[in-house]
């Protein structure tokens, strides 16, 4: 009886309580003190265009606010849980060497997530960073989740892959591109996690390079190249896989029960933290980037680019803290990125928001993930017919999620 | 609110009765009262002999009997807890009448529904059939709660069930990895004086992962190999009276380090009786009789059965036993003296099934069934020689029983471009790859033959004027496994890596021979009396290999347990008595088949994988090396224990306090090994292309490198160190008179220790400049835990003979457990290179670059007590005793709870959350 009167009261007490607090919402002023990156305060930035938009994170409702100034904007929105994103061009000019006056129109963006507005007032500072659209080789789809055999079983011998695309309209040369897995996982969130070193450089935990003196792939302008796990028909084993045996590359590492498919070059392993071979995170929860490091042998790599880093595990009454040990690839390397996560998984980003704002997703976490892929959207199609895909490092905007895997074909 | 209603339910279906009345003259109307106090008795029956029919007095005492034809009937009246009346009326008019009837004596009140304290020597508890019907168990699990420091639990048939005697509850949690089972193995199950055995057990699944997180955990949390006894087996209809002898047991009894349960069934004449128990789970039905054949013999014969589902709307997971027995008895024409025969058959099957939740589009291929069938034998005899002074008895036992247990498992698997691996022999093998998905088949027969012979003789001498009972005797026991171990598809197998299955009718029987001897004797010193019960065991096996350390040595058990009673002496009028307890022993339970007889471990490693796109040219070269795990050291595990207690009885208030400790360092624990494998890793770069073959390459096509890698695996050591000590008490205070309820109250404040005797390797899966780790760690700790948890079960037990009620409330308090991590410096001794060069481990080797992984920091607060405070539970049981046969029970557990939320010390909050369950029991004699 004791009990349940106190769950009466209790209930009473909340129902009271939430009538009274819906009579009077209150609202805050929110200033956000917006910052230039150094680079650009000695090239005379003029503001062109910039909104600054609020979403609640609770309600989804968003308040928009055209900028005129980059002083501190004054937004005003009911209290709650924000994220906010700021995005602008400049007009900045600079001279050259030969003192030649130039012109550029450069883009900004700013982030910041989770922001508790409640108080009345609050200050927050916010980093603008400098932001580019690729020109040059994309992502432009992953197969991270495996697809299934008929008899339900999960196919586990090797039909992930990436395409990597040139976005440009030269040819380029795939020789030496790296593509990374990042270390950190947008599914779980680290507590005490340091050192974090997001804005400056990316940690990954497995790095393969494509091999070649420099000319030996040429990609051209609006063509992919593909490289897997298990370049095989995979088709006559499982119904439900591709056809893989003209990927270009595959990446393969003698460790485990890893096969060699003799047909196809061998992608050059720089670095894995696995003790077996590598297999891409089929739920999607680690993050994906592409660059390249010309100068910087394999060796040097694991030496130079360690990046130990620790966070401290919690399970119910479970805590240690919890060291790793992995590489750090830096930002300005980065050519392409794309985050990726699960709906319901997400919990913070892998990657600095400048190499990719948000993430994108296959399924979430679920039956629905197997068999489908994240693919990029064409933008337009040149006047020559080729395809141009959208590229604004934003993948939740870029990106097709849950979509249907199409190697070899850029659709 | 819930549990409100429940309550309210049960008083309901309790107490309503319906009245058969019919409007038809004469009436014969009337009240039945207590013939002393003139009240009223509800629920009492009338019958009429001459119609046939009856009534029942409402709450009131009030009845109404309608009649046909006037005439003289004789009537019937009876109630729980009065004498009969048997009455001649005349009925040929409407008539009034009272009816009373006199109160037997107390006769309900005699029930006794808790665990006893032993009479014998040996700490433990004796539960009788009264208990046993109160408690309405399913299995043999239920009945462990009554015991000091056990505590009601859902009944839960999906998984194995085992004993934990002197444990934590959280020590002995299947999701507890660090759990040896060396407690369970060690306690020995006897029935009717015979121990059973789970020795020849041998149905483990190779490469099935055993951590208790893995998704294989449905097989694990299965297999009681190695283990000890399942009880969910064990039927606990027709049992008369168990104990459980925690402490010190007489030396007659071996083959057991922790604990023995002795099981005595009914060999009695015995109306046919009828239980029907359901609750969310279960359904059971139980049915007996025992037939008095003439006056010297008698015959009983039971049945049972259980149909349990896990979830009952989901037939995926579910558990069903029958049980059989016959058992037979031919007792001498003499009380006290001639040949008691005594002969049994009992089968006993259970039926374990599990399909994996079908995905909505997808074939259903995953299935588990483990199908037991077990047929035992016994035939006893004691004879009481009638003339002999000195020679009192001699017993002479024989029993066997043959299972056939079929564990089949089916399984959809991924190849994942893995080999087929059937090698036999060390060496280079060219192979095939498992194909990318299929399903796999896996059956693993076992046929464990199990006999157990035993003769004793009790004699009595006279020593310095003192009689002295003496026990010589011997047994033996044989366990052996006919059946055909794993049979399957070696090209399919279960998991990758499997190929090599082994018949486990090839392996030798494991028998263990013993003697024993011992000594009871009472001196009176003064006006106290001491009582001596002494005896030394003998054991040792039989049949096993020279090479094994245990082949040619005895086993010694010397064990004692004394007690010294004080005179008599008054309190307050009462009698008060005063005893003073202790003992001392050795136990030893010999290693089964599973831990003598280990599979061979075929280590097998990839040297060439040409995976052409083109399949007929794939070439696959894989090198095997042949590990012997089987531990030819290996010792028995041995466990002491030393006990001290009191016990005062006043009255009929007993209190009875035991303290205890038990230290066993060379418990059964498997612990890390290692060796070394050396294979080519072949570049296939360095080959042929696939244009230049018309057949699979050949590994000499190939450049190659040698290498050398560790290879750890496990091995069954005697390396568990196991520490466990506490208090463990009763109070009994008997019947408490303005209560109407006996009170009764036990509990243990317990604490155990798992430690590590034995040292382990540990290769830490790390990847160094893109090699493996070149270092092997040897280390002299493990994840090892200390458990402490100390609890009270008070027991009020109400009985309402006039209304036939009993209520049993018991109010389980839990005042807190505690866990921590033993402390250790994270450190291993020494480590190992792969030319197997030791080098010592310092303090600064912690930092260096490479070395520091084999170094496991532990936290700063990583040794810290993790303490879960008092958690409060109140389970009500009532009984209502419908007429002399019919029973009907109903339980509620945690139908009260107390468990408040706390902080831990990092700061979380707990909340923790307590679900009621219920179930009900209908028993009938005929």
């Amino acid at each position: 009886m004791n009990k349940v009167g106190i769950a009466m009261l209790v209930m009473f007490s909340i129902l009271f309580f939430s009538c009274e607090k819906d009579d009077e919402i209150s609202f805050s002023d929110v200033s956000v003190g917006l910052k230039l990156p150094k680079s650009l305060t000695k090239k005379k930035p003029v503001l062109n265009s910039a909104k600054l938009v609020m979403t609640n994170v609770n309600t989804g409702v968003e308040t928009i606010e055209q900028l005129t100034t980059l002083q501190s904007p004054v937004v005003n929105v009911e209290d709650g849980l924000y994220n906010l994103l700021v995005t602008g061009e400049l007009n900045c000019t600079t001279t050259d060497t030969k003192g030649k006056t130039i012109n550029q129109t450069i883009k900004v963006r700013g982030v910041k997530e989770n922001l508790e507005v409640v108080g009345g007032e609050l200050d927050v500072d916010m980093s603008l960073f400098i932001f580019k659209e690729s020109t040059g080789f994309v992502i432009s789809e992953i197969f991270f989740a495996r697809t299934k055999t008929p008899e339900g079983q999960i196919y586990n011998s090797g039909d992930q892959y990436f395409e990597i695309y040139n976005n440009s309209s030269e040819v380029l040369y795939a020789d030496g591109l790296c593509i990374a897995q990042t270390a950190l996982n947008s599914a779980q969130k680290m507590d005490k996690f340091k050192p974090d070193i997001r804005n400056v450089a990316t940690p990954v935990s497995d790095v393969y390079r494509i091999p070649g003196s420099g000319k030996d792939y040429p990609v051209q302008p609006g063509e992919s190249i593909v490289i897997c796990d298990v370049a095989i028909n995979h088709k006559t084993d499982n119904p439900n896989s591709f056809d893989l045996s003209k990927a270009d590359f595959e990446w393969y590492d003698e460790k485990g029960n890893e096969v060699d498919v003799p047909e196809v070059t061998n992608m050059v392993k720089i670095a894995s933290t696995s003790a077996s071979s590598w297999r891409i995170n089929m739920w999607g929860w680690q993050s994906y980037i592409l660059f390249k490091m010309e100068d910087v042998t394999s060796k040097a790599f694991l030496k130079d680019y360690a990046y130990h880093y620790e966070y401290l595990f919690v399970h119910e009454d479970f805590r240690i803290t919890m060291e790793f040990d992995a590489w750090k690839v830096p930002n300005s390397n980065i050519i392409d990125a794309v985050e990726c996560s699960s709906r319901s998984g997400f919990k913070w980003k892998a990657l600095d928001p400048s190499l990719d704002l948000t993430w994108t997703h296959s399924g979430d976490g679920n039956e629905e993930t197997y068999g489908k892929s994240v693919k990029r959207k064409v933008s337009h199609v040149t006047a020559d017919g080729r395809k141009v895909l959208l590229d604004t490092n934003d993948s939740a905007f870029d990106f097709i999620p849950t979509a249907v895997p199409s190697p070899f074909v850029i659709e | 609110m819930e549990k409100l209603i429940l309550l309210l339910l049960f008083i309901l279906v309790g107490f309503q009765e319906v009245v058969f009345a019919q409007q038809i003259t004469p009436i014969l109307s009337g009240v039945i009262i207590d013939a002393k106090k003139h009240g009223a008795i509800p629920f009492a029956n009338i019958y009429c002999k001459e119609l046939k029919t009856g009534a029942v007095s409402d709450i009131d005492g009030s009845f109404l009997f309608p009649f046909v034809i006037s005439g003289s009937y004789h009537f019937q009246v009876s109630c729980i807890g009065y004498h009969q009346l048997d009455t001649i009326m005349h009925i040929d008019q409407d008539q009034m009448v009272r009816l009373p009837l006199k109160k037997q004596d107390q006769k309900l009140e005699e029930v006794v529904v808790i665990a006893q304290v032993s009479d014998s020597k040996s700490t433990g508890s004796v539960i009788k059939k009264d208990a046993l019907t109160h408690l309405q168990p399913s299995s043999f699990a239920d009945i462990l709660e009554l015991l000091p420091g056990g505590v009601s639990k859902e009944n839960n048939m999906s998984v194995m069930s085992l004993i934990s005697l002197r444990q934590p509850v959280e020590a002995s949690s299947f999701y507890n990895d660090e759990n040896t089972h060396n407690s369970s193995l060690g306690t020995s199950f006897m029935v009717d004086g015979v121990p059973l055995s789970n020795d020849g057990q041998l149905q483990n699944v190779t490469g099935s992962y055993t951590h208790s997180s893995s998704s294989d955990n449905y097989i694990s949390f299965r297999n009681t190999t190695g283990k000890g006894i399942d009880m969910r087996a064990i039927s606990t209809d027709d049992i008369e009276s168990v104990e459980i002898i925690r402490g010190i047991p007489s030396v007659k009894y071996g083959d057991l380090s922790s604990g023995l349960v002795m099981i005595h069934r009914s060999y009695k004449e015995l109306p046919f009786h009828v239980r029907l128990k359901a609750d969310p789970g279960s359904k059971l039905i139980s049915a007996g009789k025992g037939f008095r054949l003439n006056k010297r013999q008698v015959l009983n014969v039971n049945a049972d059965y259980i149909d349990y589902q896990s979830d009952p709307r989901n037939s995926k997971v579910n558990y069903n036993r029958i049980t059989g027995s016959l058992h037979f008895v031919n007792k001498p024409i003499a009380k006290e003296h001639g040949l008691f025969f005594k002969a049994n058959v009992d089968y006993t099957g259970t039926f374990d099934g599990r399909k994996k939740d079908s995905q909505i589009d997808l074939p259903e291929t995953d299935r588990y069934k483990d199908n037991f069938n077990k047929v035992r034998m016994g035939a006893m005899v004691d004879w009481y020689p009638e003339d002999l002074s000195w020679l009192k008895k001699v017993s002479g036992y024989l029993t066997g029983s043959y299972t056939h247990e079929e564990k089949t498992i089916s399984k959809a698997v991924s190849g994942s471009n893995s080999p087929i691996t059937t090698s036999r022999k060390e060496g280079e093998y060219y192979g095939e790859f498992l194909p990318s998905s299929y399903v796999a088949h896996l059956v693993v027969d076992g046929k464990p033959l199990y006999l157990f012979a035993r003769f004793s003789s009790d004699m009595d001498f006279s020593f310095l004027g003192n009689t002295h009972q003496l026990l010589v005797g011997g047994d033996w026991r044989y366990n052996k496994n006919n059946g055909l171990g794993e049979v399957y598809d070696v090209t399919r197998p279960l998991y990758a890596g499997n190929g090599r299955p082994r018949a486990s009718n090839e392996l030798p029987s494991v028998q263990v021979l013993s003697f024993f001897a011992e000594d009871n004797v009472t001196i009176p010193i003064g006006s106290n009396d001491l009582s001596l019960q002494a005896g030394v065991r003998a054991a040792r096996a039989l049949n096993v290999g020279d090479a094994y350390r245990i082949s040619d040595r005895f086993f010694f058990d010397p064990r004692i347990n004394w007690s010294w009673r004080f005179p008599r002496f008054n309190v307050f009028s009462k009698a008060v008595s005063v005893q003073l307890n202790g003992g001392f022993g050795w136990h030893t339970k010999f290693p089964t088949l599973s831990h003598l007889y280990p599979n061979l471990l075929y280590c097998d490693v990839v040297q060439l994988n040409y995976f052409s796109q083109n399949k007929a040219l794939r070439q696959l070269n894989y090198c095997t090396k042949i590990i012997d795990p089987t531990n030819y050291q290996l010792k028995p595990n041995r466990n002491r224990k030393w006990e001290i207690g009191f016990a005062v009885k006043a009255g009929r208030i007993r209190l009875d306090v035991t303290g205890y400790h038990e230290l066993m360092e060379s418990g059964f624990k498997r612990l890390s090994q290692y060796d070394f494998i050396t294979y080519k890793r072949c570049d296939i770069s360095t080959g042929p292309s696939p244009e230049e073959l018309t057949a699979p390459p050949t590994l000499d096509m190939f450049e190659y490198e040698q290498r050398k890698e560790f290879l750890t695996h496990g091995k069954v050591v005697n390396g568990s160190e196991e520490e466990k000590y506490g208090i463990e008490y009763q109070l009994d205070l008997g019947k408490v008179a303005p209560i109407y309820s006996r009170v009764s109250m036990n509990g243990a404040w317990m604490r155990a220790r798992y430690g590590m005797s034995m040292p382990t390797y540990r290769h830490p899966s790390k990847i160094i400049n893109d090699e493996t780790y070149p270092y092997l760690g040897y280390y002299t700790w493990g994840n090892n835990k200390a458990y402490e948890q100390f609890n009270t079960n008070v027991r009020f037990d109400t009985q309402f003979p006039e209304m036939g009620l009993i209520f049993s409330s018991m109010l389980q308090t839990m005042w807190f457990t505690k866990r921590s991590y033993t402390s250790h410096n994270g450190m291993p001794e020494y480590y190992i290179d792969n030319e197997n060069n030791v080098y010592p481990y310092r303090l600064e080797d912690t930092t260096d670059p490479v070395l520091r992984f084999l170094y496991k920091k532990p936290d700063p607060d990583e040794f810290d007590e993790w303490v879960v405070p008092l958690a409060i539970d109140f389970n009500l049981k009532v009984t209502k005793v419908i007429s002399k046969d019919m029973k009907l029970a109903f339980y509620v557990n945690s139908i009260l709870d107390y468990h408040p939320s706390y902080s831990r010390k990092d700061g979380t909050r707990v909340n923790r959350k307590v679900y009621p369950y219920f179930g009900m029991e209908f028993n009938v004699n005929i």
